[in-house]
């Protein structure tokens, strides 16, 4: 009997989920307020001319047109993909208020005044006037970026797998490390100067160096953080050092690694900028340098928007190989 | 090496304690544990350590596992010595310490793996699999295994080496009573087939009286052997037989806790 009411409130419950869920209301204030975006900018006339206006409302009405039919369209589209468009519903509706009120403050009044800010199409005519050069300075930076930031990790973990494992080592390393860890990348220039035959090797070791000391100080502190019964069974098995390092030490110490590598993604992304002072002649860095030197803020913002968009994507690709190896963590699977 | 490791593993061999005595340092002080122990486990038998909790039983086993040497006195194995950590003496403890990160079959295959033996066990490594009831599981990971499955799979870890001296810390102190009866069964059951030595310890009285042929008792630290039974039941082990309950009380009040369960009774 009671379990009969139960049921029935539960098909309530679930009637209005339903119901709920038929229009994406999210979704109608969303695609209103990325509308309302597309109406100020083509409306009102800007304080200053900055080109690309007519581009950046046209793409604020696209995606207005695109969220408002989703509204009763959501239905149609496949379950996974109206699942996530429910989840970031919330962040739709906040980008599109926050680019009316962007807009509004610095193109449409000026309250936010050139050059130290620059409206959202600003940053388009950088991408449609220097769309070219900024390619070069991705492929640039990806160069430096890659051979710099897997050097570091590759050091990095096999001194911190060093200091984890042997107690001489820590001895003396782990003070070191202490000292060289809050040392800032410009510091270095000097030094790398004299020792480095060319300066885009110096780059390099910036970039190595900063992601290095995250990695080898969160190995050192996985390895030693190690459960010491799981030696011990090994041992009494017949486990000699080898064994030791490479199924135990290596596998045990991952979860912590992980934390040093995400640290070292980020620290990697933050040193560009100074990694290329050294001379470089193309690099998003170079180029936030160039144009900041130039007062052209715009451009500025806009190299770092693709900063962080890449930075991102890396950060998601290395959740991706964490979900992979740490499967046997409680909490990833079933 | 590995010759060498043959020739000792297989069916049980007797173990020695001759005069044991061990300390601990603790912030310089010396922490006396084991207090001039000796006794002789023979080839094939099963004895269990019963004593207070934190008297220095655990200690012995780490010290007849090669992991630690005693502070005065000598152990042997067979006629060896024992130095240091050896297969043929595997220790298996209260938590079952699998290697969270590996399957179950690559948690089993860990000793044989460590000593380069793989390609030439794996019929062995599903054979203790097997043994201990975990076929099937063989590729879930420890965190999906219930306590009692944990360990089995400890348990299979420790019988794939073949050892001839099998050394137990309270292995199945943290189960629940239903899971640990089956496992104390089914110990008993690999302990007839393969007739290793076996040295338990543990806190459970019955555990001690169904599993061995020998219960020792150990006073408080620092431990002396205070007292040992001789488990005359051959194969017939009831849990609720007469003999096992007289021995029990017996047992206990050796470990001077007889008094307390007798006035319970009583009231």
């Amino acid at each position: 009997m009671s379990s009969a009411v139960a049921d029935v409130e539960t098909g309530a419950a679930l009637s209005v989920a339903r119901r709920a869920e038929a229009f994406w209301n999210t979704g109608l204030l969303a695609g209103l307020a990325w509308l309302a975006t597309a109406l100020v900018t083509y409306v009102l006339p800007d304080v200053v001319p900055w080109g690309s206006t007519m581009l950046f409302a046209v793409l604020c009405a696209a995606v207005a047109l695109a969220l408002l039919a989703l509204v009763p369209g959501i239905r149609l589209l496949p379950q996974r993909i109206a699942a996530k468009l429910r989840h970031y519903g919330p962040w739709l509706l906040a980008l599109g208020l926050w680019l009316l009120f962007w807009e509004f403050t610095t193109a449409k009044t000026g309250w936010l005044p050139k050059p130290f800010f620059s409206p959202p199409q600003g940053l388009i005519q950088v991408y449609v006037a220097d769309g070219q050069r900024l390619l070069i300075c991705i492929a640039y930076t990806a160069r430096l970026w890659l051979l710099g930031f897997f050097s570091g990790i590759a050091v990095g973990y096999v001194i911190g797998l060093a200091l984890g494992w042997s107690r001489s080592f820590a001895y003396w390393g782990m003070p070191l490390l202490k000292l060289i860890g809050p040392v800032p990348a410009s510091a270095w220039i000097p030094v790398t100067f004299y020792f480095f035959p060319s300066t885009f090797q110096a780059s390099i070791f910036i970039v190595a160096l900063s992601c290095g000391i995250p990695v080898a100080i969160l190995t050192a502190s996985g390895v030693g953080a190690i459960n010491k019964a799981y030696y011990e069974v090994a041992r009494t098995m017949g486990a000699g050092t080898s064994y030791l390092i490479r199924h135990i030490a290596i596998p045990a110490s991952l979860p912590h690694v992980f934390v040093g590598l995400f640290m070292g993604l980020y620290y990697s992304f933050a040193v560009l900028v100074v990694a290329e002072m050294l001379g470089a002649k193309y690099g998003l860095g170079w180029y936030i340098q160039f144009q900041t030197a130039y007062s052209a803020y715009a451009n500025v913002y806009a190299t770092l928007v693709i900063m962080a968009l890449i930075c991102a994507g890396l950060v998601k690709a290395l959740f991706t190989v964490r979900g992979r190896l740490l499967r046997w963590q409680q909490g990833f699977i079933a | 090496m590995t010759a060498g490791a043959h020739t000792e593993t297989g069916r049980g061999v007797a173990v020695d304690v001759q005069s044991v005595s061990h300390a601990y340092s603790i912030e310089g002080a010396p922490l006396p544990v084991l207090d001039n122990i000796s006794l002789r486990v023979e080839p094939g038998e099963f004895v269990s350590c019963l004593g207070p909790s934190g008297c220095g039983k655990s200690t012995l086993l780490r010290l007849l596992a090669g992991l630690e040497t005693p502070s005065r006195g000598s152990l042997l194995s067979g006629s060896a010595r024992i130095t240091g950590p050896h297969p043929s003496r595997i220790l298996a403890f209260q938590d079952a310490t699998l290697f969270p990160w590996a399957t179950v079959w690559q948690n089993v295959a860990a000793g044989p793996t460590a000593r380069n033996e793989l390609r030439g066990s794996r019929q062995r490594i599903d054979e203790a699999i097997a043994q201990v009831g975990l076929s099937g599981f063989e590729r879930a990971y420890p965190h999906q295994l219930s306590g009692g499955m944990a360990q089995r799979a400890a348990l299979a870890r420790a019988l794939v080496n073949d050892p001839s001296v099998l050394l137990l810390d309270e292995p199945f102190g943290k189960l629940d009573s239903f899971t640990r009866m089956a496992l104390q069964d089914d110990l008993r059951a690999l302990w007839e087939e393969k007739r290793f030595t076996g040295i338990l310890v543990t806190h459970d009285v019955e555990e001690a009286i169904l599993l061995s042929e020998r219960v020792l008792v150990f006073s408080d630290r620092p431990a002396r052997l205070l007292r040992e039974f001789r488990i005359d039941l051959g194969n017939d082990r009831e849990r609720t037989s007469r003999k096992v309950v007289k021995l029990r009380g017996e047992i206990l009040s050796a470990l001077n806790l007889g008094h307390r369960g007798k006035k319970r009774e009583a009231a």
